[in-house]
């Protein structure tokens, strides 16, 4: 194991090449380096390699603001859909399509979103309820926003928090279509957070990654990945992290979440807050395989276990990390 | 730069009058309402839950939009579903599956597609509802009502579909 140091900038953990390391990258057009990377810390590489090189499954979530699951179901059936229950009640994997999912009247009506289960866990992991203040640092563009205010029953308060003006539209767009009214968006850089003087019950932190989980969507991604994008994508989440700790109030939780197998953006991200911070603890995530608490030759605090990563070739679902902080009530 | 405020006593009694005329009175006696004049000067109608506070930094968005407020207030999409649900006695037409089709590509609404209407003046604004009662599109009736048994006319200009957001990905809101 290397880790490589220049001009400044500590690079990923690279591994050396092995035969099988050579023999898959050249067989699923993948760089070694990744490849090699993805023996160290995942079950059945080559599994996931073939996962990868197939469609993802199709999810959808029923937006019980507008519809009911049983009605909903029933009208997919009758259009000539075939779906299937996953272990969330409104989440369904579709096994047949005959249209467009994106283009039936039932979709425009808002009745349903297209949203990969690993999406729906990582909002089912945040426990929200009607009451509470919500933020969500990350929003566009809307997937997770508009769970979310489902799951609040359209009451409460969502922030909903994203920088860039033109992903926001597309957010607005869906969480109309949604029907989603409690909901404030703010063109934000979600660093800034705290400007806003707002103390949250819950955190939703879906970071910006490098994007590995969703390669099966995107081959493109692919060809703009290198070992710097996941180090540059690791000191934002860093930030990202720091922030939202410090805008949650004691007692509250953050779900911390990206689509990506880099250990950099998700176990070695917690482990390096849970070294700086003493009021954050981990807590269990219900569905997935155990976090990484060894990397290379790195030794992770125990309690990693307990974060969740899942697999297209093992779950089903894109490649994601899905981490619960709470923060401790810190008596005086 | 949007802005989001309360509504003024003028802009309260055309809402009122409207929330009246679509039979969502009662609905929308006890909600928040705010005004936000977009980037282009036009001034549009948000509903927020009584519970959400807005902080001292304006948020872009903030509610449902519930449509745009001129001389007349403007139901938006949204609001053609609040009017579906929670009204009994609204201006509506209600369209055959064909119709549906055509009106969610923002096509007009001909004769022949429609099944049902409770209207009977012309240039008014009617909800286009379709065979399950779920609003599609908001229109505009051209004809009188006499001429809607002739057979190959356009009845109701379509002038909002729930199918116009993703034909317009940047339609600026």
């Amino acid at each position: 194991m290397e880790e490589f140091k220049s001009s400044g900038m500590v690079l990923p953990f690279l591994f050396c090449d092995s035969s099988r390391s050579l023999e898959l990258s050249k067989r699923y057009g993948y760089p070694t380096w990744m490849i090699s990377r993805f023996l160290e810390i995942i079950p059945d590489t080559q599994k996931l390699l073939e996962a990868l090189a197939s469609k993802p499954r199709r999810y959808i979530r029923i937006n019980t603001l507008k519809t009911k699951v049983e009605d909903l179901v029933e009208r997919l059936l009758a259009i000539g859909f075939d779906i299937k229950q996953t272990i969330l009640p409104e989440v369904f994997e579709i096994t047949k399509e005959k249209f467009s999912l994106g283009s039936t009247i039932e979709y425009l009506l808002g009745y349903y979103y297209i949203q990969d289960l690993s999406s729906c866990l990582a909002v089912e992991e945040l426990d929200v309820s009607a009451e509470q203040r919500v933020l969500d640092m990350a929003c566009a563009p809307g997937g997770k926003t508009t769970y979310l205010a489902q799951k609040m029953d359209n009451n409460g308060v969502l922030i909903a928090l994203d920088p860039s003006r033109k992903r926001i539209r597309s957010t607005f767009y869906n969480l109309m279509r949604c029907g989603v009214r409690n909901t404030l968006v703010y063109q934000m850089d979600a660093t800034n957070v705290f400007h806003l003087g707002i103390k949250y019950d819950r955190v939703l932190l879906d970071a910006p990654c490098s994007c590995e989980g969703v390669i099966s969507k995107d081959r493109s991604l692919l060809d703009n990945h290198y070992p710097g994008l996941i180090n540059k994508c690791a000191e934002r989440q860093r930030a990202l992290i720091r922030a939202a700790i410090k805008v949650t109030k004691p007692g509250g939780l953050i779900v911390y979440s990206t689509c990506t197998f880099a250990p950099e953006e998700n176990e070695i991200a917690i482990n390096s807050i849970l070294s700086s911070y003493d009021n954050i603890e981990i807590e269990p995530v219900t569905n997935g395989e155990n976090g990484l608490t060894t990397f290379g030759r790195l030794t992770l605090n125990s309690s990693l276990k307990d974060t969740k990563r899942l697999y297209p070739h093992i779950h089903g679902t894109l490649g994601f990390y899905i981490a619960k902080l709470r923060v401790k009530n810190v008596s005086l | 730069m949007s802005l989001y405020r309360k509504t003024s006593l003028q802009e309260r009694t055309v809402l009122r009058r409207a929330f009246s005329k679509w039979d969502v009175f009662e609905y929308f006696k006890d909600k928040l309402i705010y005004v936000r004049t977009n980037n282009v000067g036009r001034k549009q109608i948000f509903f927020l839950p009584s519970e959400i506070m807005m902080t001292d930094k304006q948020p872009l968005y903030a509610g449902l939009l519930i449509g745009e407020l001129g001389k007349q207030f403007s139901p938006s999409i949204q609001m053609s579903q609040i009017i579906a649900k929670e009204g009994k006695n609204f201006p509506s037409i209600k369209v055959n599956s064909k119709g549906e089709t055509m009106v969610v590509y923002g096509r007009d609404v001909f004769v022949d597609s429609i099944i049902e209407h409770n209207t009977h003046r012309e240039n008014e604004m009617v909800i286009i509802l379709n065979q399950r009662n779920e609003a599609i599109g908001i229109g505009r009736t051209r004809n009188k009502s006499n001429h809607i048994a002739i057979k190959g006319k356009i009845a109701v200009t379509t002038i909002a579909d729930i199918g116009q957001y993703l034909r317009e990905e940047d339609l600026d809101v």
